[in-house]
């Protein structure tokens, strides 16, 4: 694994006038995992990725990519991959020109942006000004742009915006294999069903201030809900349980959701006391379930 | 990681810089502007007018050569823009991640505008010599009376673009509003540089008004004629780009505070 990948925060906080941004946050981001940056709109999510990328100077704290700060770094397009915002494009100038740019400055020959269009499914609209693309076909041209000189860490703010369905499985399935390669990603995104398909571990904050950080698996099981049973005899279980002060409750006339309990535990009962069983299931609860316990944003 | 030849890294942001500007839609459209009204300026100066003779004397060539020194707001705009223009459209993001030594990356910008501006005051020049030329020619008029004093036209206006063009980008660079910058920049230029200077010179300060911007870059041109604007003595060519110089290393050193201190939002 390239050690050059690992993303570190170290207490960054930012001040905006009254406004404290970010407040002593710390996480990291591992090489050949991606991570989920998770939070509500405000909590600090963009303020956050741009003091990585010493867009946004910290108060205080520091931010590291292989123990450099970004400003440091001696190739940083090499490094790091960024896609923040698909405003970022000079309308009036052609896709391909855009990427030709890049290509320089990396001392690439300009057939890379080439190349790089054709990757993102782009190479149709290269002569085109970027003022006429739509939002999903922008944050294609975003990737490639961060992805032209094949970088160890990738930061992606909201890169699913606008795609269609089979540029979110393309996506889903790049970050995948990338992070596969040992590299680094660190997303942040609104699309939580995307992400727990997507991340492998999960950072959550909320006004500023880091909630979570845990693998995805981890997090979720932590929140795990109790056990969903249907049975025919839910009633005489709903009675056994609550005198063995277990509490549940009804969903439909024969199914209950035992909380609290493992699906071992209760099977056993279940078993011993021969009640029938037509479906038992751990309640697992979404990534946006969690989050918004997580959060308490669910009103927000 | 790639296989090819890679050049230094200067020369790579040069080169992404100059493309940068070579697809620069509003830079060209301001240029076209500034390049029209020399052309109009020096027809009107060449042309025969009705009443019969030429507007310019024996060494009209010479005296055209000098007409795209009026081309110093058009070039200035054009430094402007170079830099807001990444603001305006957020491409201050794309390029301060690929260069995030900020002086580096306006340095660059100031650079590549400079001899875009070099080389946009030959144009001129060029366009100014294509019309006069053939003018005088056929008046069977001496076209260059003064070898020495037509090289001096040429620096005198090259320089005076390109300071101008440096004044732009510091100007850019420090208020990164696009339409403030250029705004205020031609609110000054048209309206408060005369008006100062009239004040200035009403309150016993006409010494200082020399020394304004508009004014310094007439006394940078002074071999095209005027020794005095509005009855005030203009400084000498020398002192005069010493002025203008200290104008860009004012406004750059601003430019470079407020763009290496400010956020990237």
């Amino acid at each position: 694994m390239p050690a050059g990948g690992l993303i570190e925060c170290q207490g960054l906080t930012k001040q905006f006038g009254s406004v404290r941004a970010v407040d002593g946050l710390s996480f990291r981001a591992e090489p050949g995992r991606v991570t989920g940056f998770l939070g509500p709109n405000g909590s600090g999510k963009t303020t956050t990725l741009r003091m990585i990328l010493g867009l946004v100077r910290p108060t205080t704290g520091l931010a590291t990519i292989g123990g450099a700060r970004y400003q440091d770094l001696r190739e940083p397009l090499r490094q790091v991959g960024a896609v923040l915002d698909t405003a970022g494009f000079y309308p009036p100038r052609s896709a391909r020109d855009h990427l030709a740019i890049g290509a320089r400055l990396l001392g690439m020959p300009e057939s890379a942006a080439d190349a790089a269009l054709a990757w993102v499914g782009l190479e149709g609209q290269a002569k085109r000004k970027v003022g006429g693309f739509s939002l999903g076909m922008r944050q294609r041209l975003a990737m490639a742009s961060a992805l032209l000189a094949s970088p160890d860490v990738l930061l992606l703010d909201e890169p699913a915006n606008g795609l269609d369905p089979a540029g979110v499985h393309w996506l889903r399935g790049f970050l995948r294999s990338f992070a596969a390669t040992g590299r680094t990603v660190l997303l942040s995104s609104h699309v939580l069903a995307e992400m727990a398909q997507t991340v492998d571990e999960v950072v959550v904050i909320h006004r500023g201030r880091l909630v979570a950080q845990a693998p995805l698996a981890g997090l979720l099981a932590m929140a795990t809900q109790g056990v969903r049973v249907r049975s025919p005899e839910a009633s005489r279980l709903v009675g056994l349980l609550s005198g063995a002060g277990v509490s549940s409750r009804w969903i439909t006339p024969d199914t209950i959701i035992v909380e609290s309990v493992g699906s071992e535990w209760l099977g056993g009962v279940m078993a011993d006391q021969r009640i029938p069983v037509f479906e038992m299931v751990a309640v697992t609860p979404s990534l946006e379930e969690v989050f918004l316990k997580l959060t308490g944003s669910a009103g927000e | 990681m790639s296989s090819y030849p890679r050049s230094s890294l200067a020369l790579r942001l040069v080169r992404a810089e100059m493309l940068r500007l070579r697809t620069m839609r509003s830079l060209w459209l301001v240029a076209a502007i500034g390049l029209l009204e020399v052309v109009l300026t020096t027809l009107g100066e060449v042309l025969p007018r009705s009443g019969g003779g030429a507007a310019l004397g024996p060494s009209s060539v010479q005296r055209a050569m000098g007409l795209p020194a009026s081309a110093t707001i058009w070039v200035a705009i054009m430094g402007i823009l170079v830099v807001t223009v990444e603001y305006r459209h957020a491409t201050a993001t794309g390029l301060f991640l690929a260069t995030p030594r900020r002086l580096v990356a306006i340095s660059v910008k100031a650079v590549v505008t400079l001899g875009f501006a070099i080389g946009y005051a030959l144009l001129l020049i060029g366009v100014t010599l294509a019309i006069s030329v053939p003018v005088d020619a056929s008046r069977h008029e001496v076209l260059i009376s003064d070898p020495a004093s037509a090289l001096i036209i040429t620096l005198e206006v090259v320089v005076v673009l390109g300071l101008f063009a440096l004044i732009g980008v510091g100007l850019g660079a420090a208020v990164r509003n696009q339409v403030a910058a250029v705004l205020g920049f031609v609110g000054w230029i048209v309206g408060v540089d005369g008006v100062l200077a009239a004040i200035l010179a009403d309150h016993g300060l006409g010494a200082v008004v020399p020394y304004l911007p508009s004014e310094a870059s007439f006394g940078l041109t002074t071999s095209l004629g005027s020794l005095s604007v509005g009855g005030v003595h203009l400084l000498a060519p020398v002192p005069a780009g010493l002025v203008l110089l200290a104008y860009v290393a004012v406004l750059g050193l601003i430019g470079c505070l407020v763009t290496v201190g400010e956020d990237v939002t």
